[in-house]
Order: C-alpha cells, then sequence, then structure tokens
C-alpha cells in the first residue's frame, strides 16, 4: 500500500496542531461564508504535496486548496496517478470547536480507486482502504442498524435552481420516510456515520468531487449502495445501507437531475460526457 | 451423572481442565472440525502435565466433540467451561443461552464475565481463574507419538463460588478452589500482574531473541534479568496499591520465574505472544501495570522494555500483525491512542513515548 506514509503525516498534523488557535485562523474561499479556509488546510495539503513530491512524484494532486476553474475534473479520468484530497473536510467545524471533521484522501489511477484514507482525529479513528488489500480499521467499526436511523443531506454552498427545488423535495420525503434529516456541515464525518448505521443514507447534491469520492470505495467494502452523477465539475450521490429508502431518494434524484451510475470501486468513474 | 461441557478445546480447555475432573465426563465443542474429527477418530489425545520435573501422561476421551453447536444437548450438561480465548467470547453459539447451569469464562480476563452476560443476554456466567502455564502443543517426541497431544503445567482452577452450582457437580472437581469474589480478586490481580504480565515479556523477548519456545528465551541471562525486574516491580506497585497480603504477593511472585522457564512445557511464544492490542489494552497486563506502577511511584524501567518488545511484536500468522505494521507508519504516541484509545496526555502514553526508543536501544544492546 502506497498511502501508509502520508496517513501517519497526516495524523501527526493533527495530533501536533489540530487544537492550536493557530490551525483555527481562517479565511473564506470565493466570497462565500461556508468555504472556510483553515491554516490546518493550508497545512495538510502541503503535507499532501510534500509526500508526493517525496514518494510519488508522478502522481497528480488534486486538492480542495489547489482546485482552479480551469483544474478539468477529468484529470481524474485521464491522469495515470492523481491523488485526490480534502485537507479538512468541515474547516468550519474545526473553528467552531466541534468535533465533526476530517481528512480523506484518495489514490486514483484513470479513473479507478486504488487506495483510500480518512482520519478523524477527534473520533481517534482512521480508515485505510486498498484495491489490494481491502478495508482496514485500527479498532473494530461499532455499526448499529436502528430502525430510528436519520438521512444525512449535504449540499454545496450554492445550489442551482434545479437542486434547489430538489433539495426541498428531499428534506420533505426524508422527514416522512426516516427519523429526519441531519446535516453538521462534514460530508466526510456524515459518511462515517452511514458505515456506523445512525445514518441509513446519504444524500449529496451538487458537491466537490473531494467531499465524497474517498469514502465511496470503503462504504462499497461494507456493502452499501452507491449511486452517483456528475453535472460539470460537481457530484450528486446517495449511499445507503437501506435498500427500500435507497430506491425511493435515488428516484426522486433521477427525476430531477437523470440517471445516476452505480459505483464499483474496480470500474472507472463515469462523467456525465461519457454517459 | 454429572457432565462438562467444554466450549473451546485449545491449551486451557483440552490441555489443563480434563485434569480438574474425576468421574465427569465431557464433551468439547471447538470451531475446528478437523480438530473434532481427528479427536473422534484416534479416541481421544494425551495431556502431559509437569509436576515437580517430571511429565505424568493422561489419555483424555471426550464422549463427544463437534463444531457443530447443535449438535450438543444442552439438557444434558451441569456445567459448562468457556475457553475460546478472549477475542472469540463475543461470538459465542447464541444457543447457549438456553442453557440453565452455570457457565464459567476461564478466560484470562474478568471483563469476558460480561462480555458472554450481553452477548447472551444472560446472568448465569461466572469467572474462573486458572493459574497455569498451559501449552497449546507438546514436545516433538511427544508430538510424534500423538500429534494431538499438550504439555501442561500442574496448575491451580479457581472458580468464583455461588449458588447455581450445584453441590452434586463439586464432588466431580476436586482439584478446584471454589472462592469467594473477594479471594478470586486477589488470586486474579496476582495472576494478571505477577504471571501474564512477565509471562507475556518473556515470550516477547524471546521472539526478539529469534526462539520458538518461551523457556529458550531463559538460556538468555539478560531475558531473565529483565523478566526479574518485570516482578520485582510490580510485586511492589501490588503492595503499595492493594491490600493483598504481602506473604502473598511475595510467595506468588517467588515461583514465577521458575514456572515460566519449565523446559518440559514446550509453550510456543506465539502463543503466549499473541495479539500484542489485547495485551496492551488499557487497564490490561500491559497497560494496566504501567498504570499501577506509575501511579504507585514505581520506576518501571523493565516493564517498560517489556511494552517495546511487545510493540516490537510482528509475527506474520498473528491475527495483529496488520495492525502492528502500522507502528512503523506512526508515532508511538498515535498508535497508542488509535488502535488502543491511550490518549497522548495519558501517563501510559507520555511514558512510553518518552522511554520507547531508549527501551528499544537497551533491548537491542542486551540480546545482542
Amino acid at each position: 500500500m502506497k498511502l501508509y506514509d502520508l496517513l501517519g503525516q497526516v495524523i501527526s498534523v493533527f495530533s501536533k496542531n489540530g487544537s492550536s488557535d493557530h490551525a483555527k485562523s481562517l479565511s473564506y474561499k470565493e466570497e462565500s461564508l461556508r468555504d472556510v479556509v483553515t491554516q490546518l488546510d493550508r497545512q495538510l495539503h502541503a503535507t499532501a504535496e510534500e509526500f508526493l513530491r517525496a514518494n510519488l512524484p508522478q502522481t497528480l494532486l488534486i486538492s480542495e486548496e489547489n482546485f482552479r476553474a480551469t483544474f478539468p475534473l477529468r484529470a481524474i479520468i485521464d491522469e495515470d496517478s492523481s491523488l485526490l484530497v480534502d485537507p479538512v473536510d468541515g474547516s468550519n467545524n474545526l473553528v467552531l470547536g466541534l468535533k465533526e471533521f476530517g481528512f480523506m484522501a484518495s489514490l486514483i489511477s484513470q479513473g479507478t480507486f486504488q487506495e483510500s484514507i480518512v482520519v478523524l482525529p477527534t473520533y481517534n479513528f482512521f480508515i485505510h482502504w486498498s484495491l489490494e488489500d481491502g478495508l482496514f480499521v485500527p479498532r473494530q467499526l461499532n455499526r448499529h442498524f436502528h430502525d430510528s436511523a436519520t438521512i444525512y443531506l449535504a449540499y454545496a454552498s450554492s445550489l442551482s435552481s434545479k437542486s434547489s427545488n430538489l433539495r426541498s423535495e428531499l428534506l420533505s420525503h426524508a422527514d416522512t420516510a426516516s427519523s429526519g434529516v441531519y446535516r453538521y456541515g462534514s460530508s466526510c464525518v456524515g459518511l462515517y456515520h452511514c458505515l456506523t448505521g445512525a445514518h441509513s443514507n446519504f444524500v449529496g447534491l451538487e458537491l466537490r468531487h473531494w467531499d465524497v469520492l474517498p469514502f465511496f470505495p470503503v462504504l462499497d467494502s461494507l456493502g452499501a449502495e452507491i449511486a452517483y452523477r456528475f453535472d460539470e465539475d460537481r457530484i450528486s450521490c446517495i449511499v445507503s445501507f437501506q435498500h427500500n429508502l435507497h430506491l425511493k431518494l435515488l428516484n426522486i434524484l433521477e427525476n430531477d437531475l437523470g440517471n445516476f451510475h452505480a459505483f464499483n470501486p474496480a470500474l472507472r468513474l463515469i462523467l456525465q460526457d461519457q454517459a | 451423572m454429572a457432565r462438562a461441557l467444554i466450549v473451546g478445546g485449545g491449551a486451557i480447555g483440552r490441555g489443563f481442565l480434563p485434569w480438574s475432573f474425576e468421574d465427569l465426563p465431557f464433551d468439547i465443542y471447538d470451531a475446528s472440525e478437523a480438530l473434532c474429527q481427528s479427536m473422534a477418530e484416534r479416541g481421544g489425545y494425551s495431556s502431559f502435565m509437569s509436576v515437580e520435573g517430571e511429565l505424568l501422561e493422561k489419555k483424555f476421551c471426550p464422549d463427544y466433540a463437534s463444531s457443530k453447536f447443535g449438535d450438543f444437548n444442552l439438557d444434558n450438561y451441569d456445567i459448562v467451561f468457556i475457553a475460546v480465548g478472549p477475542r472469540n467470547c463475543a461470538n459465542l453459539p447464541p444457543a447457549l443461552a438456553k442453557f440453565g447451569g452455570p457457565i464459567f469464562s476461564i478466560e484470562n480476563d474478568p471483563n469476558t464475565v460480561k462480555i458472554i452476560k450481553e452477548s447472551l443476554g444472560i446472568g448465569n456466567v461466572y469467572f474462573g481463574v486458572p493459574d497455569v502455564i498451559a501449552s497449546s502443543t507438546a514436545s516433538p517426541s511427544n508430538l510424534a507419538k500423538d500429534p494431538l497431544s499438550l504439555h501442561t503445567e500442574d496448575g491451580v482452577l479457581y472458580l468464583e463460588d455461588s449458588a447455581s452450582v450445584g453441590e452434586e457437580i463439586k464432588p466431580h472437581l476436586p482439584n478446584v478452589q471454589w472462592v469467594t469474589q473477594e479471594k478470586l480478586s486477589q488470586e486474579w490481580d496476582a495472576k494478571l500482574f505477577l504471571h501474564n504480565t512477565p509471562h507475556c515479556i518473556a515470550a516477547y523477548l524471546g521472539f526478539m531473541w529469534g526462539r520458538n519456545y518461551v523457556h529458550e528465551g531463559f538460556s538468555n541471562s539478560f531475558v531473565t534479568r529483565v523478566v526479574e525486574g518485570v516482578i520485582e516491580e510490580l510485586v511492589l506497585a501490588l503492595k503499595r496499591s492493594t491490600k493483598h497480603n504481602h506473604d502473598f504477593l511475595e510467595s506468588y511472585a517467588d515461583k514465577e520465574l521458575r514456572r515460566f522457564s519449565n523446559e518440559l512445557l514446550f509453550d510456543p511464544i506465539s502463543r503466549v505472544a499473541r495479539e500484542p492490542l489485547r495485551k496492551l489494552a488499557p487497564g490490561g497486563r500491559l497497560m494496566g501495570a504501567l498504570s499501577m506502577c506509575l501511579l504507585s511511584g514505581v520506576n518501571p524501567v523493565h516493564l517498560g522494555a517489556g511494552i517495546a518488545a511487545a510493540l516490537s511484536y510482528h509475527d506474520p500468522s498473528d491475527r495483529d500483525y496488520k495492525s502492528m505494521q502500522y507502528l512503523k507508519h506512526l508515532e508511538i504516541k498515535d498508535f497508542l491512542r488509535y488502535f488502543l484509545e491511550i490518549m497522548p496526555d495519558s501517563l501510559e502514553s507520555r511514558f512510553v513515548s518518552k522511554t520507547h526508543n531508549d527501551a528499544l536501544q537497551f533491548l537491542k544492546l542486551g540480546l545482542s
């Protein structure tokens, strides 16, 4: 596995800097109050950059912190090797002193997943998946699938009008078909709680690919149903451990957005222009 | 007629436990179909007990052995013993919940009683301490005669006395010490910290020195010195932090080194050292011992070296092997935090982080 050292370095950065005030000092991206960037985001981005330079120099870094509009989404399909990184998913939670934030990264080769790591420092937990060795977690995952499980809804800071209406429709459906909708500003932690069973479903609307993709092979290895679609540089998706609700929610999503694709880590990701 | 069911046909369940029985027929349930079939085909197996420098042999013939729990009629039994290994206690056959008599967990962990009670939803589970070194294998010559043979020490089985143990069963267990919870707690502390802790450290040191059996490590005087040091540190810590009788602690400690180095036991290092993460868990034989030493003002130099040896254990056939590989990529304090939930600001983490490299150096020099 190639990302062992990156995992160790990320954990070390969180341990040394995660709770310092300096790590929480922030700025905003794209003039959106929801797109917070902390010093820790930059530090972890630099860690990934340095890791690639030293270990995988031919690998392209695609990180939330170096992403530009000119940087095409399809690089993850075209490149022989790319590392997709979200340095701190849930940066604003870090600033606010909430525990819902984490690091995610995936090593992707021409659109197929090779390896993923997820670090959840406030849960003292990490997840390491590789195509070769499957899933590894440092301690037993306590999974309890409750009848009262909830649905996690994640959506972009500025939704298209189509998705804006869809969000209302999903909220209304989720409120009647489940114990309710949760959102706490971190897809990473939302997906983790899909694994633990606290959320039966995760629905993402027009997210950035680094917000969710690294978690897909992890969830798939534990039997989740995953469907996704790319629209321009955004991804919408549904992750489920409850089949019937999955079908209902997927139906709503597809009615509004068009066909979704079933995720399979062994198959190349499908961009919309290839569908 | 009284009858026992042994769940788990390993070193303790098959090798030691039946020596405690008198006119008590027993059956064995074990997850290994090959083992059960082999016992049936061979009409039992031999267990060798080391008594005062000699090996006594006894052939045991369970009436029935199977890997299918549904084959056992639980109405036939008066007592059940669980010896499956602590990590397997949460996954016992659910049908065991139908057994109404006493179930004794003779694992090396009192938490297993709680785990079994919770996983099966029952209350009739009690703790037992098998104060014994029981090997999961035998000497090459005895294995040649009987591949199922095992070696064991002449140990003592302490069982928690309870009203649910019928008086009719006790005469069939003449060597068992039936004790109160308080006495069991004293025996458990002694077993955990004066036996289990130095025993597993002896195994980790033996592994570092490239040996296969625990007794082989003691031909190196450095191993002997470190294990003695661990015992001395723990006797002092137990005296300072518990109300246990000092004479009891000292006499218990005195015999330990002799037990570990018993050349008749052929106890594999891979058995005694297995699952190092379980042994490093908070409150357990290594970190619990460390915490007790630090809180009672004992400087655990030798114990710290033993913990460093445990953290260096990397046997590819071990269940924790993959986890231990992460230690190459994580700092010690992060490894302890993510794998064992021992937080970096805890006494244990701070001590281990601070002393680990020096301890490893000490071990390498001593074993070279």
